[in-house]
């Protein structure tokens, strides 16, 4: 198995290949390869997804995915909303 | 008047000789909301805690007996889980089954605890292949048909005389666990295939209309006996999110997980035109004894499993392995001369199937065992830090401490050389007399009070109930 740390300055869930699998700032295990990584609703972060690939990993030292909060200014309406 | 009743016997034997296995339902649009697939994650489902798989292993009506004297054993077996007493039947999940096993959990899955009730008379004790050959002989007509074969006489009568004439639909709605995994194989890739939607979903089709007899006479489609069961492969499907990221993403590199590349290799074939007919043979030839529909859902990231451990709703996991595998009594090595054909044709399918059993459950233990070792490597690493560098920031951990667990349940772990080798030696067929389905529900019952890991699991559950501090973690894989 391999290990994922997703980086966010809040806690929030993780979803890997569309699937709810972890949280941010926890280690996740997962199995080896290409994976694209998201987080959940509100749209506040960037970059929307990135795909990795995870291979010799350990848990002391999990690859590394950072996502970024956005301003308040850069967050996309919710659909059906005006800004 | 002759030539009339001729006409009609003609006729008739024209209509049944047309007959034609029930097709798969074609599905519209991708809806990973629906049909047969474990429940979707709910945030603190206090079900996923204690998280129980069972898998039973194939060997005709001994393996459903075995399995059934499992179930029997965990229906009786009580411990106090999150300070109230349960049964452990009840915290079951998930089931995935194989050939025989796969009568005793999908009679669980559709009617619960009327399992103890009635798939004794029902199943077990019942000449089964008896059954199977007068309704061979009455549907000799309809066996002219190239489109109606033995597994169809099967699956007619699994479905009319054991499962009600049950479909998916019934799974669906019951909306209860555990979520049972029938399992065959498909004759071309040697995958195994789940009867589940999220497997269906590759064939563009739906489950929920289909009979759970049928799925089972698949999962038990013994070679040469029976014939494979056929699917009609509707794909591709259409919608948004399919196909789904777990296996496009799957097929980018095959080096760096060559089985993850493989499983979505094989998948491919459904989706890629050439495969418009899907032949399944029994599920025992891919994996005999069931575990790895259960091993995958622990490792990849659209495995039920899996995403319960990384969200830290499961805190246990408990996998229970029933193994009806035997034994022939060894005829060759008496003898100079060299094995006959049939010996040896016997001889080229048993090894394998037994060595890969023996690795399968090998391969979900060590897959524990190194999530228990990186959680020991992850506390060691921090209380060292705590003590040398205490103003450090801590370390980034699993969202849970899991414990976990294999038992397995075995016919080698019998001390009684004369009693274990009676059930190494019992044959693979539907039917054993009464004596043999009880002594095999006796056993199975004795196996899992007796081994060692199933002790360890209600010892380490007495302790945390108790309050006690558990011993290396608590693990007993």
């Amino acid at each position: 198995m391999e290990y994922l740390l997703v980086k966010f300055e809040t806690s929030r869930r993780v979803r890997i290949n569309d699937n709810p699998f972890g949280f941010t700032n926890t280690v996740i295990q997962i199995e080896a390869g290409t994976h694209t990584v998201k987080l959940e609703a509100p749209p506040d972060f960037s970059p929307l997804a990135q795909t990795v690939l995870i291979e010799n990993t350990s848990p002391l030292a999990p690859l590394t995915v950072t996502f970024h909060r956005l301003p308040a200014s850069a967050i996309p309406p919710a659909p059906g909303t005006r800004k | 008047m002759i030539a009339r009743a001729l006409a009609l016997v003609v006729l008739t034997l024209a209509a049944l000789g047309c007959a034609h296995y029930p097709v798969n339902a074609k599905l519209d649009r991708y809806q990973p909301e629906v049909g047969y697939r474990f429940p979707a994650l709910r945030p603190d489902d206090p079900a996923d805690q204690l998280f129980v798989c069972l898998s039973f292993s194939g060997g005709g009506t001994r393996a459903a007996a075995l399995a059934y004297g499992v179930m029997a054993e965990l229906k009786r077996t009580e411990v106090t889980w999150n300070g109230t007493k349960i049964r452990l039947l009840d915290e079951v999940d998930c089931i995935s089954s194989v050939s025989g096993g796969s009568f005793t959990s999908a009679y669980y899955g559709l009617f619960g605890e009327d399992l103890f009730k009635d798939f004794y008379d029902r199943f077990l004790i019942r000449d089964i292949q008896g059954d199977l050959l007068a309704k061979a002989v009455v549907s000799l007509p309809k066996l002219a048909s190239p489109y109606w074969s033995r597994i169809d006489v099967a699956g007619a009568l699994y479905d009319e005389t054991v499962f009600a004439r049950k479909t998916y639909q019934a799974l669906v709605e019951s909306r209860r666990r555990p979520f049972v995994i029938l399992n065959a194989t498909d004759m071309v890739t040697g995958e195994h295939f789940e009867f589940t939607q999220n497997q269906f979903d590759f064939l563009g089709s739906d489950l929920t209309p289909y009979k759970v007899g049928r799925a089972v006479a698949a999962s038990s489609a013994f070679p040469f006996l029976l014939t494979p069961l056929t699917l009609v492969n509707h794909a591709p499907l259409s919608g948004d999110g399919w196909p789904r990221l777990e296996y496009t993403n799957a097929l980018e590199d095959f080096y760096a997980d060559p089985r993850r590349w493989l499983w979505a290799d094989h998948q491919r074939t459904y989706l890629d035109g050439t495969r418009p007919y899907i032949h399944l043979m029994d599920g025992g030839l891919s994996d005999n004894i069931g575990l790895r529909s259960i091993e995958r859902a622990y490792r990849a990231s659209d495995g039920f499993i899996a995403q319960r451990i990384n969200n830290g709703s499961t805190r246990r996991f408990v996998a229970i392995v029933v193994n009806a595998g035997t034994q022939g009594a060894d005829t060759l090595s008496a003898s100079g001369s060299a094995p006959g054909l049939l010996a040896m044709a016997m001889a080229t399918a048993d090894i394998a199937m037994e060595n890969y059993s023996f690795d399968t459950v090998e391969l979900m233990r060590s897959q524990l065992r190194e999530r228990i070792q990186a959680e020991l490597d992850l506390a060691a690493c921090q209380a060292a830090l705590a003590t040398h560098c205490p103003a450090a920031p801590k370390l980034p951990a699993f969202p849970v401490v899991l414990r976990t667990c294999v038992v397995e349940v075995a016919f080698e772990a019998i001390k009684d050389p004369a009693r274990r080798e009676y059930f190494l030696r019992l044959g693979t067929n539907f039917y054993l007399p009464k004596k043999d389905v009880d002594a095999l529900i006796e056993v199975g019952g004795q196996l899992l009070r007796d081994s060692p890991g199933f002790k360890s699991l209600l010892d380490s559950l007495g302790r945390e109930a108790a309050g006690t501090p558990l011993d290396k973690l608590g693990n007993c894989s």
